[in-house]
């Protein structure tokens, strides 16, 4: 029976949380972090390298000092107890299992350093075993197991701590593709059993937007940013409200296409922009706020396009020359040079079928105005007024 | 391995293959020569490479171990010629014949029978004195007689002759060539251990297995903290470890002698001419192995104790249950150098240590060696006992060096 005892309620509330490894350089890592994560949440911190996501982890975990701000865990301050008192349980990205231990004083290890006795050990090692689907191995050393069942192990030894919250880092970056995909459903049913409030890093968007209830998106902290918190909440939300630029391009992949212009028109629900080739597109956005003759950027996602002549197509057409085309059987991806992107910037396009261009063919495509993305010059986005979704097409 | 190699790369290999021999031969044969000297009768540092049987000795060998050498010295100054006496029994007397100083003596009357049953094993013990007076000449047996009585006695008779001062010294009767033409007197010249060569032993092996020992507990634990922990001043003291490191030991003879001279005037155990001091002068070489440790440290990802933190574990305990049950390859390593370069080690011990029973091997080797007489053949034996211990820890340690303990743990 895949069953766990109910974990204590885990709250884990970060304000105002600041990171700076060398204090007499004024850099910081992560800046003014304000996040509440509900009991049973699965959260995940993604972002690109270096943005600070591990960092935030190991400071969740107590691993890294927080250098100002409160840490509240289950309703208690955190900030100055040591890890194995703030009762998380921790998956590192390398497994860190201990080599000269089979799996069972693996696990068993934290246990005994409690001083438990040994049948309540032997029970909760087997039983996270059983639950993991390691108990042929349990005599074995971490050097006779594949990848995926030492990340098993990883996990077995957070389990039977019965911890409050579990922290991933990474957990999956050392896979292979497939075993990823397996590895990723595991620790989705893991949650959904033992509904513990899961913590979980990745620079993977699949990973984040498969697995979260909520997805927190941190960046590299700007010199004088506020934060690098830039959004935190449901995946959809992230997909089809990001509130900045950086959201937009970070979620979603292939990464949405963003395209140079100018406001020409502000309408009550919707907005024309100019584009610096001289296209004019529609997009559904409220852009009260905006002016008529701001730069702006346009991004609309390479799978919300669709053919010139379709019906859909009702914010406009951009055509330009093919660079390449990739046919991956189920996808087919073209690349554009449409003029109006930034230098060096390839116009994406994901189709459901194959198109039969050619490199240097020009090909035109249609934008639905539903489908589009408006972000002032600073990256903020304005609210969108409508949501497009590839099953009206 | 299975890789096509062209026949050039073969002639190569060929000859790298033979180069590794006489590299290795090279290395061997001082080691080679060393042991046939320890075998050579007398002390000569010149002579066959191969001891032979008839030139081959194990004196050098048994003075190294502490065991009195007998040898069988002619007297060229006596005669022997016997005394009148019962039926049966037979009264020897060593005469002088003038040629080379010889204080006569004159045995205890033995029964002829039995010590012709004796054996040159098992000798009869026969007693004797200096006389007041030399015997009058009517009292000594013929030449004929006395010829066939030497015979008889030849290698079979043990004289304890008491001396003046209480002690006795033994003496033989012997064939002077194998034919057994002619017979002579002989006395067994004993040559006991000049040095206490087995207590030198015991004492390196004493002070290289505590400064060993010790050197890895202060090595692991520094090691540990320079390789995971940060703290001002952590580069800094390490470079400058390596730097002193740098000069030898030598150059500091002085110094250290001073240092310890004093050192021995508030702690004696500590001091000069002390093992405790000697040690401690040693466990000042533990930078390298410092160094050494700290860099297999590194290679162990830090992760490990991180999961041991998270798991409860106190950084002592992380260290003594995760960190050095995988370091035990380079633990052995470094107990094998700190054990070798301490039994090796001479300039250093030869100041601090001054007692014949408390110098080291290394040391007191070197006593076998003065210029008016070079012991080649006692220093040699004592030099190849110097190897043993290396050799036995070497043996012991080697099942410890074992790759791969690591594997598994993590991701590589």
């Amino acid at each position: 029976m895949r069953q766990i005892q109910r974990h204590k309620m885990a709250d884990v509330l970060l304000s105002k949380v600041r990171k700076n490894y060398n204090p007499s350089v004024l850099k910081d890592t992560l800046r003014n972090i304000n996040l509440d994560i509900k009991d049973g949440d699965f959260i995940v911190f993604v972002g690109p390298s270096g943005c600070g996501k591990s960092t935030l982890l190991r400071m969740i975990a107590g691993l890294e000092d927080i250098t100002s701000g409160d840490l509240v865990i289950g309703g208690k301050r955190m900030n100055d107890v040591p890890p194995s008192q703030r009762n998380i349980g921790m998956v590192f990205q390398s497994y860190a299992l201990y080599p000269h231990m089979t799996v069972f004083e693996n696990m068993a290890f934290g246990l005994k350093l409690k001083h438990m006795d040994k049948e309540t050990i032997r029970q909760r090692v087997v039983h996270a075993a059983d639950i993991l689907g390691l108990e042929p191995f349990l005599d074995r050393k971490p050097k006779a197991l594949s990848g995926g069942q030492r990340q098993r192990v990883a996990i077995g030894r957070c389990i039977v701590q019965q911890p409050s919250v579990f922290l991933f880092d990474e957990p999956l970056s050392n896979l292979d593709a497939a075993l990823r995909v397996r590895m990723r459903l595991e620790i989705s049913k893991l949650h959904r059993d033992i509904n513990a409030t899961i913590i979980y890093v990745t620079h993977d968007q699949v990973e984040a937007m498969t697995l979260a209830d909520k997805i927190c998106v941190l960046s590299p902290l700007q010199a004088n940013a506020e934060s690098n918190l830039e959004q935190f909440g449901t995946p959809l939300e992230l997909y089809n409200h990001p509130v900045n630029q950086f959201v937009a391009g970070f979620i979603g992949s292939p990464k949405m296409n963003f395209i140079n212009g100018t406001i020409a028109e502000i309408g009550d629900k919707t907005c024309k922009v100019k584009l610096a080739t001289g296209e004019v597109l529609t997009a559904c956005v409220d852009a009260s706020r905006g002016e008529v003759g701001q730069k702006v950027q346009l991004g609309v996602r390479p799978e919300h396009l669709v053919a010139a002549s379709s019906s859909k197509a009702d914010g406009g057409t951009l055509s330009g020359k093919v660079i390449v085309t990739e046919n991956l059987g189920a996808e087919f991806f073209m690349y554009l040079d449409v003029g109006a992107c930034d230098e060096g910037v390839d116009f994406t396009i994901r189709h459901d079928f194959a198109v039969d261009v050619k490199s240097g063919d020009n090909f035109t495509i249609g934008i639905p105005a539903a489908a589009c993305h408006l972000f002032d010059a600073d990256g903020i986005a304005f609210p969108r007024t409508a949501v497009y979704t590839r099953a009206e097409r | 391995m299975a890789m096509v190699q062209s026949k050039n790369l073969k002639y190569r290999k060929a000859a790298a293959h033979l180069f590794m021999w006489v590299f290795l031969a090279f290395i061997l044969f001082p080691l080679l020569m060393v042991v046939a000297i320890s075998f050579r009768q007398g002390n000569y540092s010149v002579g066959d490479v191969i001891p032979s049987a008839q030139t081959s000795t194990l004196d050098h060998w048994k003075l190294a171990l502490g065991i009195s050498v007998h040898d069988n010295v002619r007297v060229r100054g006596a005669d022997i010629r016997f005394l009148k006496a019962d039926d049966g029994k037979a009264v020897l007397f060593a005469s002088d014949n003038g040629t080379d100083p010889f204080d006569p003596f004159v045995t205890a009357p033995f029964d002829v029978a039995q010590a012709k049953a004796s054996t040159s094993k098992q000798m009869l013990s026969v007693k004797a004195a200096h006389p007041e007076a030399e015997p009058d000449e009517s009292q000594f047996l013929d030449d004929g007689k006395t010829l066939d009585l030497t015979k008889a006695v030849a290698g079979k008779l043990a004289i304890d002759v008491a001396k003046d001062d209480g002690s006795t010294e033994r003496y033989m009767i012997e064939a002077n060539d194998k034919e057994g033409t002619s017979f002579g007197v002989y006395r067994d010249q004993v040559t006991p251990p000049p040095f206490p060569v087995m207590h030198w032993l015991w004492n390196s092996i004493k002070v290289a297995f505590i400064t060993a020992a010790l050197i890895i507990c202060l090595a692991t634990t520094s090691a540990y903290a320079f390789a995971r922990m940060r703290f001002r001043g952590r580069t800094f003291i390490l470079n400058s470890m390596l730097i002193f490191q740098m000069f030898p030991a030598v150059l500091a003879l002085v110094a250290i002698y001073a240092l310890f001279n004093r050192i021995g005037s508030y702690i004696p155990s500590l001091g000069l001419n002390s093992h405790g001091g000697l040690i401690l002068s040693y466990l000042g070489g533990v930078a390298l192995h410092i160094w050494t440790i700290k860099g297999y440290f590194e290679t162990i990802d830090p992760s490990l104790e991180q999961a041991a933190a998270i798991d409860g574990a106190t950084p002592w305990q992380a260290f003594r249950l995760i960190l050095l049950p995988l370091s035990v390859p380079i633990l052995a390593v470094v107990f094998i150098l700190a054990f070798i370069s301490t039994i090796t080690e001479v300039p250093v011990a030869s100041v601090l240590l001054m007692d014949m029973d408390k110098l080291t091997l290394a040391v007191g080797s070197q006593q076998y060696l003065y210029p008016q007489n070079y012991l080649w053949g006692d220093f040699a034996a004592a030099a190849v006992l110097s190897g043993l211990p290396i050799t036995i820890v070497f043996l012991l340690a080697q099942r410890w060096l074992v790759g791969g303990l690591t594997a598994g743990g993590v991701k590589g």
